[in-house]
C-alpha cells in the first residue's frame, strides 16, 4: 500500500517537464475546455470550488492518510503591508503561476512552485465602502489571457494574468449606499448562444440594496445580462429592460394601505454574494439568494401574517437561463426568513442515491438555517414550469445540534415545520426594542460562507460547521441610504463549553452523521476531500489540519501563525502534490461575534499564503 | 523652426538649460544616475548629444517638492521629434512620462513630483527618414526638499477624495494654439504607507473624426492633479479636441475641448 501510493506517474511527469520548458516562452490561455475539466484535471485549479461542480475534492493520494504525517511547508508568500485581515480566499493554479486575492481588494501572481512573485495588484479603494463582514476577497475566476476579481466599491477587474496590469473595470453599483463585491466571480459558457460569460453577484443585503446577478463578456466587461433576486423587480438584457423576476405585483411581498408596495420590497436583499455552480447538462446557472432586507419579519409580513409572504426570492437557491438571465427555478430553505438565515451557501452538485435506491443528479447545501438539503437539480432546472419549486427536494436533516427555530423540514411540502414564539416579537407600545428571545443556530450560522467538501470515495459531506446560539430582539427600522438596515438586535452567545467549531462529516442520503470533530474557535474556513482518504481544513486558531475521511481521525497539523479563515487547494506538479492555504484572521466572526471576542482577541492578524510538499528526500527513500 | 514660447519665461530669454561647453555628452550636473538611465530608458543610444536647441525649464529651487513646473521646448530641434522622455536622476521613479507629440508640436508644459534634489531631463527622439535615431537632451537641476513622492496626496486629507475624482477643465486657444488641460488625480505613487499605486498611465488628444493628435504615457512623479499645456499647429487649435486619460486601476475618463473665447 505505502509503496504504491508513492508511485509517480512517469508519462505525466515527462509530459509535463516538457510543457514546462516550451511553456517559458509562451504562457498558455486557459480554454473553456480546460474549466470544464477542472474538476477532473490535477494539474491545475481554475475554479472557484475546484470544479463547475464546486465539490471540492480531487483525485490526487499521492498525500494520503499514510503520508501526511511528512507534510512539511515547501514556501510561504506575505501578503505585506499594513493591511492584514481576514484573508478568506482560494488561490487558483495554472501553469505554474499561483493567482491569489487578499484583503482590501488585493490580488498576487506567484510562482507555483518558488512562491516568488510575479506581480502585484491593488485596487484603490474610496474611503466609503461599506463591507458588512469584513474587507475581505474570497477569490478570482480565470479566463482567456485574463483573471477576473471584484473590489469592495462593487467593482470587478480583469486583469492580465501574465502582468497583473488592469484590462477593464466595470463599476456595477453604488458603494456608497452598501453594494460591495466579496465573492469569487465564475466563468461559464451558455450552449445556447456558445458564449463565454463571467457571472458574479454583488453584497449589501445588511444595507437593503437589491441584490443582483450579473453576466459579462469576460473580453470587454460589457454587461450581457443583470437579474435581480427580489420578485417584481426588473432585470436587463443587452442594456434594456428584460422582465420582472417573477410576478410583476410580487405577491411574496406585503402592501401599505393604499395597495403600494411596503418599504421593505424597494430593498429586498437577496444578494448572491457568493459563487454560482454551474450544470452544463441543463445549461443552468445556480446560486445561493441571500436574506431579505430588514432582517425584522415584520417589515415584511402584512400585519401578524408571515406565511402567505414569503420574501422571494430570498434565502434559498435560485436556478438561471445563462442565455438571457431569466429565473427557471427556485428552492426556498427560509421562507419569510426572520433570522439572517442567508440561503447563500455553496450548492455542490452531485449524482445522489437515495435510501431507495433510485439515484439522482442532486445539489447538496448546508445552510445557515441548520438544515442540510439535498435538491433535485433536473427538476429545478426544468423551463416552463412555476419558478417556486418547494417540492424539489429530495432529502434534508439538521446538521448541528439544538436547532430551535424549526423541527424539521417537511419532505412532502418541502417548507419548514416553525416551532411558534422563534420569529423575534415587536416591541411592545412605548417600547424601543422587542421581548429578547433565544434562536439556534444564531445568524452567523450553523455553517456560513465557508464551504464544505464531498468525497467521490466515500460519498460523504465534510462539512465545518458551528454549534453556538443568540439573543434576538427585533428594533424600529426604518431605510436610510447607507445605514444598517436591519431592524433587529443580536448577541452570539456559547452554546457549549467546550466548543463552537464541529467538523462533520455527513451521508446524504441517511442523514446520519458519520464522524465529528470539536475546535474550541468557531470554524471559518473551507474544506477539502482527497483521494488520499483525506479532509483538510483550517482553524481560527492557525492550524492546518488534515483528518482521516473515514474516520475523522486528526493526523496532521500546522501552526501557520494566524487564523486560518480561508479555502485550501491541492495540485500536483512535476510529479509532486502540493497543499496551499491563505493565513490570516477576520471575517465577520470578530467582527460581529459577541461572545467569541473572549476567543477572537486571542489571535493575531496576518496575511499569508503557504504550500506544503512531501519533501524530495521521503518521496525517493519511499520509492 | 524658432523655439515659440519659451522666450516670454523668466530664464528662458538668454540662458537656455546649461550645455558643457567642448564636449556635447559631457554631463553638466555630474550625475551618477544619467549613464544608467541612458541605457535603461533610452535604448543606451550612441548617437546623443546636450542639445542647446532643446529647452527645459525648471525653477533652480522647488517652493513645493509636489509641484515643480516644468516646459520642455524640443520645436528648435532640428528634424522630427518621434517622442520626448523625461527622466529624474534622483527620482524612485525614473521616468516621469513619455510624450508622443505626433501631430502637436514638441512642446509640453506639466508638473512633477520631487523626492530629491537633482537633474530633470527632457531626451528628445529625432527620426528623421531612414537615417539612425538621434538624440538631443537637456536639463536642469533642482534644488528641492523632497518628499515629494513619498508624502500622501494633498487630496487624503479629505475624507471625500473620490468627489470630483477624474474631473477635467481645460482650455484651448485658437490663436496661438495652447492646449491647457488639468485633470483632477490623486497620482499616488504607492510610497506613501497604507496608500496604494494609483496614478494616471495614459492620455491622448484626438481631434474631432476621432484620429490621435498626441500622447502621453504618464508614471508616476507626475504631480497630483496634474496640468498639462500642449501646442497645437493651427489647424488643429480650431478644435474641437477630445481628451481621453486612463488609471493604472482601470479608470477611464473623457473630455472634450472647444476653441475658447
Amino acid at each position: 500500500m505505502y509503496a504504491k501510493l508513492f508511485t509517480y506517474p512517469t508519462a505525466s511527469a515527462l509530459a509535463l517537464a516538457v510543457a514546462g520548458s516550451l511553456g517559458a516562452a509562451q504562457a498558455r490561455d486557459v480554454t473553456w475546455e480546460d474549466i470544464l475539466n477542472d474538476h477532473e484535471t490535477t494539474g491545475d485549479v481554475l475554479m472557484y470550488g475546484m470544479g463547475n461542480n464546486a465539490q471540492r475534492w480531487s483525485p490526487l493520494d499521492q498525500v494520503n492518510a499514510e503520508t501526511v504525517r511528512h507534510l512539511r511547508p515547501a514556501w510561504a508568500f506575505s501578503f505585506g503591508d499594513e493591511k492584514q485581515r481576514g484573508q478568506e480566499t482560494q488561490a487558483l493554479v495554472h501553469d505554474g503561476v499561483i493567482y491569489i486575492t487578499g484583503s482590501y481588494s488585493r490580488m498576487w501572481a506567484l510562482d507555483a512552485k518558488t512562491g516568488e512573485r510575479l506581480w502585484k495588484f491593488e485596487a484603490r479603494l474610496p474611503d466609503d465602502i461599506r463591507p458588512c463582514c469584513d474587507v475581505i476577497n474570497r477569490g478570482a475566476a480565470i479566463y482567456g489571457d485574463k483573471v477576473f476579481f471584484g473590489a469592495l466599491d462593487a467593482s470587478i477587474y480583469a486583469l492580465d494574468k501574465n502582468t497583473g496590469k488592469v484590462v477593464w473595470r466595470e463599476k456595477f453599483g453604488d458603494h456608497k449606499v452598501g453594494y460591495t463585491l466579496t465573492g469569487a466571480p465564475t466563468i461559464i459558457k451558455d450552449a445556447e448562444t456558445d458564449r463565454v460569460m463571467l457571472i458574479h453577484g454583488s453584497s449589501g443585503d445588511e444595507f437593503g440594496v437589491v441584490g443582483k446577478l450579473y453576466a459579462r463578456d469576460p473580453d470587454t466587461g460589457e454587461e450581457i445580462w443583470m437579474r435581480p433576486f427580489v420578485e417584481g423587480h426588473m432585470g436587463t438584457l443587452n442594456g434594456q429592460d428584460s422582465t420582472t423576476t417573477g410576478d410583476a405585483a410580487a405577491p411574496s411581498w406585503p402592501v401599505n394601505e393604499d395597495g403600494s408596495k411596503v418599504e421593505a420590497w424597494h430593498h429586498g436583499g437577496g444578494a448572491p454574494w457568493q459563487s454560482a455552480s454551474f450544470d452544463p447538462e441543463t445549461n443552468t446557472i445556480i446560486v445561493g439568494t441571500g436574506n431579505p432586507a430588514p432582517w425584522n419579519t415584520w417589515a415584511r409580513s402584512q400585519g401578524e401574517n408571515f406565511w402567505d409572504y414569503d420574501s422571494l426570492y430570498t434565502s434559498g437557491q435560485a436556478y438561471v437561463n445563462p442565455t438571457d438571465g431569466e429565473v427557471v427555478g427556485f428552492y426556498q430553505h427560509t421562507p419569510n426568513d426572520a433570522w439572517d438565515f442567508s440561503g447563500n451557501n455553496e450548492i455542490i452538485l452531485f449524482d445522489y442515491t437515495d435510501k431507495d435506491g433510485n439515484t439522482h443528479r442532486a445539489g447538496a447545501h448546508a445552510d445557515r438555517n441548520g438544515f442540510f438539503y439535498v435538491t433535485d437539480i433536473d427538476a429545478l432546472s426544468e423551463r416552463g414550469t412555476e419558478i417556486n419549486k418547494p417540492t424539489a427536494l429530495l432529502n434534508a436533516f439538521p446538521f448541528v445540534d439544538e436547532i430551535t427555530w424549526a423541527s424539521h423540514i417537511d419532505l412532502e411540502t418541502g417548507r419548514p415545520v416553525e416551532v411558534e414564539g422563534q420569529r423575534p416579537p415587536l416591541p411592545e407600545e412605548g417600547e424601543a426594542r422587542g421581548a429578547t428571545i433565544q434562536v439556534t443556530p444564531p445568524f452567523l450560522g450553523g455553517k456560513n460562507w465557508n464551504p464544505m467538501a464531498y468525497s467521490q470515495d466515500t460519498g460523504l459531506f465534510y462539512v465545518p460547521a458551528n454549534n453556538w446560539t443568540e439573543d434576538y430582539w427585533t428594533e424600529e427600522v426604518t431605510y436610510q441610504a447607507g445605514a444598517a438596515y436591519l431592524g433587529q438586535g443580536f448577541r452570539i452567545k456559547r452554546l457549549f463549553d467546550d466548543h463552537i467549531g464541529t467538523l462533520r462529516a455527513y451521508d446524504p442520503a441517511t442523514g446520519e452523521k458519520v464522524w465529528e470533530h470539536r475546535e474550541e474557535f468557531p470554524l471559518w474556513a473551507g474544506t477539502l476531500a482527497t483521494a488520499g482518504n483525506l479532509v483538510f481544513t483550517g482553524t481560527s486558531d492557525g492550524f492546518v489540519k488534515a483528518f482521516n475521511a473515514e474516520t475523522g481521525e486528526e493526523l496532521w497539523k500546522f501552526q501557520t501563525g494566524s487564523g486560518i479563515v480561508s479555502m485550501p487547494i491541492t495540485w500536483e506538479m512535476d510529479g509532486k502534490q502540493y497543499l496551499g492555504i491563505a493565513s490570516g484572521y477576520g471575517g465577520a466572526v470578530p467582527l460581529w461575534g459577541g461572545d467569541m471576542a473572549t476567543l477572537t482577541t486571542q489571535v493575531s492578524q496576518g496575511g499569508s499564503f503557504w504550500v506544503f510538499e512531501i519533501p524530495d528526500e521521503v518521496l525517493a527513500s519511499a520509492e | 523652426m524658432a523655439r515659440l514660447l519659451t522666450h516670454l519665461l523668466p530664464r528662458g530669454a538668454g540662458a537656455p538649460a546649461p550645455v558643457a561647453a567642448g564636449d556635447p555628452q559631457a554631463d553638466p550636473f555630474d550625475s551618477g544616475m544619467w549613464p544608467h538611465h541612458r541605457q535603461d530608458h533610452l535604448g543606451d543610444p550612441r548617437d546623443w548629444a546636450m542639445d542647446p536647441a532643446m529647452l527645459l525649464l525648471a525653477p533652480a529651487s522647488a517652493e513645493d517638492p509636489a509641484h515643480v513646473p516644468v516646459l520642455v521646448d524640443a520645436t528648435g530641434v532640428a528634424g522630427p521629434v518621434a517622442r520626448i522622455v523625461v527622466t529624474i536622476d534622483y527620482s524612485p521613479f525614473a521616468v516621469g512620462l513619455v510624450f508622443h507629440p505626433g501631430r502637436a508640436l514638441p512642446l509640453l508644459g506639466f508638473g512633477v513630483k520631487y523626492e530629491m534634489a537633482g537633474a530633470i531631463r527632457a531626451s528628445a527622439e529625432v527620426i528623421d527618414g531612414g537615417a539612425p535615431p538621434r538624440w538631443s537632451m537637456a536639463g536642469a537641476f533642482v534644488d528641492a526638499m523632497g518628499g515629494g513622492c513619498t508624502a500622501p496626496a494633498a487630496t487624503h486629507a479629505r475624507p471625500d477624495w473620490q468627489e470630483g475624482f477624474g474631473q477635467m477643465r481645460g482650455r484651448l486657444w485658437p490663436d496661438t494654439g495652447r492646449l491647457r488641460v488639468t485633470i483632477r488625480h490623486p497620482m499616488d505613487t504607492g510610497l506613501a504607507d497604507g496608500i496604494p499605486a494609483h496614478h494616471l498611465t495614459e492620455l491622448t488628444l484626438e481631434d474631432a473624426e476621432g484620429a490621435e493628435i498626441a500622447r502621453l504615457q504618464i508614471h508616476e512623479p507626475l504631480e497630483e492633479n496634474p496640468e498639462l499645456t500642449f501646442l497645437l499647429p493651427p489647424e488643429l487649435a480650431r478644435g474641437p479636441v477630445i481628451v481621453r486619460a486612463r488609471d493604472n486601476i482601470g479608470h477611464r475618463f473623457r473630455g472634450r475641448l472647444e476653441a475658447g473665447a
